[in-house]
C-alpha cells in the first residue's frame, strides 16, 4: 500500500463552523423566543441580543460556505433553494392565517423554519449523493 | 463521463476517506465521483489524477453525449 500526501484537508473546520450555525441560531431563536415573554423593559434587550447573534450565525454561514468544496456547495444551494419555496409557502400561510387574526407573533417563527427546512434540505440531498 | 476512480484507488489501498483527505473534499464527494453522481470540476479532477501520478484522461473518460449529432 502506498501512502498518499499529509492531509490538507479542513474536515474538522468545516464540522466546527456547521455547529457553530447551529449554536447562534439556538441561542438567536431563544433570546426571540425570551423576547416575546419578557417585560417591555427586557424585551428590547433581548430584541437586539438576538439580532446580534442572529447576525452571527449569518457570519458562521459565510464561513461554513467559504470551507465547503464544490460538491458540499451544491448540496447547499439544493437545500437552500429547498428552503426557500418552503419559507415562501410558510410566510405566505401564515400571512393568510394571520388576516383573519390566528397566529399572531408567528413571523418570528419563520426564520427559524427556514434553518430547519435548510437542514432537512442538507439531510435530503446528502442522501442523493450516496451509494 | 466515466471513471477509473475506484479501480485505481482499490490498486493503490487507499480508502475513499483517505483520499478525500489528501485532496481536501469529503468522503462523500469521492464517494459521488465514484459513482458518477458528481461530476468533479477541473481543479478537483487535476487534483485527484496528480495524486495517483496520471493524467486527467486517464482518470476520468469523456464519453460523447450519443444524442448529440457533433460540429455541422
Amino acid at each position: 500500500m502506498s501512502t498518499l500526501p499529509g492531509p490538507q484537508n479542513p474536515k474538522r473546520q468545516r464540522k466546527n463552523t456547521l455547529r457553530i450555525f447551529y449554536l447562534f441560531v439556538f441561542l438567536a431563536a431563544g433570546a426571540f423566543a425570551a423576547a416575546v415573554r419578557a417585560t417591555q423593559a427586557v424585551q428590547e434587550a433581548l430584541f437586539t441580543l438576538g439580532i446580534v447573534l442572529a447576525g452571527a450565525g449569518v457570519w458562521s454561514f459565510l464561513r461554513f460556505l467559504k470551507v465547503a468544496d464544490k460538491h458540499q456547495r451544491l448540496i447547499n444551494h439544493e437545500a437552500t433553494s429547498f428552503a426557500f419555496v418552503g419559507s415562501l409557502l410558510l410566510t405566505l400561510a401564515v400571512g393568510i392565517l394571520q388576516r383573519f387574526g390566528f397566529l399572531s407573533g408567528a413571523t418570528l417563527l419563520v426564520p427559524v423554519f427556514m434553518v430547519a427546512l435548510w437542514s432537512i434540505g442538507l439531510i435530503l440531498f446528502s442522501w442523493r449523493y450516496q451509494e | 463521463m466515466k471513471t477509473r476512480l475506484r479501480v485505481l484507488r482499490a490498486e493503490k489501498e487507499w480508502s475513499q476517506a483517505d483520499l478525500a483527505d489528501a485532496v481536501g473534499v469529503t468522503r462523500q464527494c469521492i464517494n459521488a465521483v465514484e459513482t458518477g453522481k458528481y461530476e468533479p470540476g477541473l481543479d478537483l479532477a487535476f487534483k485527484i489524477a496528480r495524486i495517483f501520478g496520471k493524467n486527467v484522461e486517464e482518470v476520468f473518460l469523456y464519453e460523447e453525449n450519443k444524442t448529440s449529432s457533433g460540429p455541422q
